[in-house]
């Protein structure tokens, strides 16, 4: 608690950019959702055939995963605030346009035809008497449409859109509960404030207010336009880093202190970063050295002529406790040991990527070139959790674990793919939610271990000492096992366009503009 | 006054209402009466253009109703609904509003006819003016919804099952007082209904339909007494005797009473015109008792003993039966 608060007082100006942004990402998107899905509510109460169509579209908008959807927006609205603002005004729609028209369903069809007979045109039926019955209904929509953008605007920060999920995803990549709380509370107080506010709006007497609500929407419209006037138009070298590479000690702060560089960084999820670079939305990324997209997309690595970067060896990392009652599964998994090096591992990341074979496909594929693959003979043996993080790489490398252990044991395996992030994954481990997953020595090193900057900087040159330190301290500390190195250092690699390289002679980092 | 020629109503080869012809006076009431699906509910919707005629003629005062706009014609036209349909938004007085507000009356004007109106009806203005549809009975929700048709002065007035959804009690109450409106006077009304018995109380007219075609278009009287077909008699033979009680006026049966001087002062008058229903309904139980009836007749004032009276009444309607018969 009293790491939060320290924690908030000295982000305390990030935390108000990061909780206006949210607030802004929140209130466009929903605006701009009420102004089509209110009155698509009300066209669709009169069209009854288009009802189910337009309903059904939109729930399907609804399915899509924020991800998915966000980087689908990439190529056309490039990264930043609009990507943003149209996956938040899709989401909205679908509450609001349903009950929209549900409510105006729901209006008794005797009212209804009173109000016809009475004289009053369509117009007016819809105005005096269908709207005003079917506006609680409507305000209900707006405010699951709301407590819905607040936690999905938390993704903004994947496209560079700022918001608290700039600390949620910080926190999550760097494994700092504080700064996971300190964007989570105040993203949680925002639902409900924003949540109280619509239903006071709900009660105040409208048909006595229009000229204060003229008013407020004028003044809300121009504090659109301000939100609205994106930090992507500034000029210089743009540079993409997800969370984890930003927010890291031998990250972004590693970057500057060895080269002294500055630059423009927007934030994004480390899956849409490529998408970026190659649609040209940004000019640098700091990914990872083995990532099939390198030549995929042509992008050029530049050479860490400073060291800034610490090893990132590959192991699987296990639970002791499990290697000891089952100590074939070292055994097994030391077959890979130093086989896969560099240029090996990017090959089959591409092969993933770029070819698009399933990493199960490519893993067997490799097995066998090596004489390693073996049919499946598990036979309801325990079940070994293992478990990756949501990049190509761990999906692999999972793969491969996966069919030496089921062709070369009588164990069995449960796969939990896709987890998000260090923390996550680490957390498991030691909750024996996960028994195995892939590490890098440098992720331990620095993310979990958080060593002092003096032992930083006696080992980070040294994959060696590195390696030895994360295993002697995992194995006294959390009982976790270290195992053999599987070949390829997949350390931070800042990787521009080749032709963008090329054009400015950049072969290594410190060939960059400082700022 | 209203007139409504060959009207004709058909959904794809189904004809709801077929070549329907009357003629309303002002003052007058017509009543619309048959079975479920007899057409009646679609010509009353017609004549305001909820429905539009597939063929036919709407003349209101002699101009045609489908040279204008839907929307004027039902300003001039009170429209009052069995489900009632008050606004649950609005409160009683807003709700009766409603057609002086489309109107653009003034405010002042507004707010006295409808205060006026609430009176009119027994749902006093200061009691229930600010209430809200929910808080009223059933029977007091249909009375606004009367007032609220009323509320503009229309020359029409369209009913369409006004009453059927309340208890016999409550109906029977709204109608005496609906029925003593001065207002309906100036007014031409066209009501549907399925009970021939609230056809005979309330209409000048009754327009008994089925299959979307008139069977026979009557004031009461000649309905029972000449049924133009098989039909008709069939439909009215089940309530008979009711119908013949609010049928029949009291110089019907004139000859048939006896002469005698009451024995009481405590009478009450009846006028001659009168139904024996209405008659018989006006007295209370302890008149009842010993009560006797004064007539007007020709200028002469009677006294009679109810219970003569009914046997004459009992002897007049054997006589009448075996007449028709």
């Amino acid at each position: 608690m009293i790491a939060l608060f320290e924690f908030f007082a000295a982000n305390l100006s990030k935390l108000g950019e990061q909780v206006l942004e949210h607030i802004g990402l929140t209130f466009i998107s929903l605006l701009l959702a009420v102004l089509l899905a209110v009155p698509a509510g009300i066209l669709i109460s009169r069209f009854q055939r288009a009802a189910s169509i337009v309903i059904g579209v939109t729930g399907i908008l609804q399915t899509i995963p924020s991800i998915a959807l966000l980087g689908f927006f990439i190529p056309f609205l490039g990264i930043g605030v609009q990507p943003a603002i149209v996956a938040l005004f899709l989401y909205a729609l679908l509450p609001i346009l349903r009950n929209t028209y549900t409510g105006i369903q729901e209006v008794p069809d005797a009212v209804k035809e009173a109000a016809k007979g009475m004289g009053m045109t369509d117009w007016q039926v819809l105005t005096k008497v269908e709207l005003p019955l079917a506006l609680p209904v409507i305000f209900a929509g707006i405010r699951t449409a709301t407590v819905i953008n607040v936690g999905v605007a938390t993704l903004a920060a994947y496209v560079g859109a700022g918001g608290l999920g700039e600390f949620i995803f910080g926190g999550i990549s760097l494994n700092n509960s504080t700064m996971i709380l300190a964007g989570a509370l105040p993203a949680a107080l925002l639902a409900i404030i924003f949540d109280q506010l619509i239903a006071l709006i709900q009660r105040l007497p409208i048909r006595k207010m229009k000229p204060a609500i003229q008013v407020v929407s004028l003044v809300l419209f121009f504090f659109s336009f301000v939100i609205m006037s994106p930090a992507s138009f500034i000029s210089g070298l743009q540079v993409g880093f997800d969370p984890e590479f930003y927010g890291r000690k031998d990250g972004y702060p590693a970057l500057q202190e060895k080269y002294g560089v500055t630059f423009n960084t927007v934030m994004l999820n480390s899956a849409l970063m490529y998408q970026a670079i190659k649609e040209g939305s940004v000019d640098l990324i700091a990914g990872y050295a083995t990532d099939g997209r390198i030549k995929a997309f042509d992008l050029k690595v530049l050479k860490d002529d400073a060291n800034a970067f610490p090893p990132y060896q590959c192991t699987p990392l296990v639970r002791q406790e499990l290697l000891t009652e089952h100590p074939e599964l070292k055994e097994v998994l030391d077959l890979l040991a130093g086989k896969l090096d560099d240029a090996t591992m990017t090959e089959l990341n591409y092969q993933v990527d770029f070819l698009k074979k399933s990493p199960e496909e490519v893993a067997k594929a490799y097995l066998q070139s090596q004489n390693l693959w073996k049919p499946d003979q598990r036979q309801g043996g325990y079940a070994v959790k293992i478990g990756s993080k949501t990049f190509t790489e761990q999906y692999i490398l999972v793969a491969l674990f996966d069919q030496l252990i089921n062709g070369h044991t009588e164990l069995d395996t449960d796969l939990k793919l896709g987890l998000g992030g260090t923390k996550i994954c680490f957390d498991a481990m030691l909750t024996g939610g996960l028994d195995l997953y892939p590490e890098y020595t440098g992720t331990g090193f620095m993310v979990i271990l958080k060593p002092s900057e003096t032992e930083v900087e006696q080992r980070i040159a040294d994959e060696e000492a590195v390696f030895n330190y994360v295993q002697d301290s995992f194995q006294n500390n959390y009982q976790l096992e270290w195992l053999q190195p599987l070949g390829f250092n997949n350390t931070y690699a800042i990787m521009a366009p080749k032709t963008l390289a090329d054009k400015n002679g950049w072969e290594a980092i410190s060939d960059l503009p400082k700022n | 006054m209203i007139a409504v020629k060959q009207l004709t109503k058909i959904y794809q080869q189904f004809k709801a209402v077929d070549q329907v012809s009357f003629t309303v006076q002002t003052g007058q009431t017509l009543a619309l009466v048959g079975t479920s699906g007899s057409g009646k509910t679609t010509t009353l919707k017609m004549i305001n253009r909820l429905i539009e005629p597939s063929s036919g003629q709407i003349l209101l005062d002699d101009k045609d109703v489908m040279q204008y706009d839907p929307v004027e014609i039902r300003r001039d036209m009170g429209y009052v609904i069995q489900s009632i349909g008050l606004f649950p938004h609005y409160t009683i007085e807003e709700n009766i509003a409603v057609v002086p507000e489309l109107l653009n009356w003034k405010a002042a004007r507004t707010k006295a006819r409808v205060y006026a109106l609430m009176d009119m009806l027994k749902i006093p203005a200061a009691e229930y003016a600010k209430k809200y549809p929910h808080q009223l009975s059933g029977g007091q929700q249909q009375r606004v919804g009367i007032a609220r048709a009323l509320a503009a002065d229309p020359p029409i007035i369209l009913m369409d099952e006004p009453f059927g959804a309340l208890d016999p009690i409550t109906r029977k109450d709204i109608r005496s007082d609906f029925m003593e409106l001065d207002e309906l006077s100036s007014k031409t009304t066209i009501m549907v209904t399925h009970d021939v018995e609230e056809a005979f109380e309330l209409a000048d007219l009754v327009c008994i339909l089925d299959q979307g075609q008139v069977q026979q278009l009557a004031d009461p009287k000649t309905l029972l007494f000449h049924p133009a077909n098989d039909f008709v008699r069939a439909f009215l033979a089940d309530k008979q005797l009711q119908l013949e009680f609010h049928a029949l006026e009291i110089q019907d049966i004139w000859e048939q009473l006896p002469t005698e001087a009451p024995e009481k002062a405590d009478t009450i008058a009846i006028k001659a015109d009168a139904t024996i229903f209405s008659a018989i309904s006006k007295l209370t139980k302890a008149q009842l008792r010993a009560a006797v009836a004064k007539t007007e007749y020709q200028g002469q004032v009677r006294y009679y003993r109810l219970g003569q009276l009914m046997n004459s009444f009992q002897a007049t309607l054997n006589h009448l039966k075996s007449e028709t018969i």
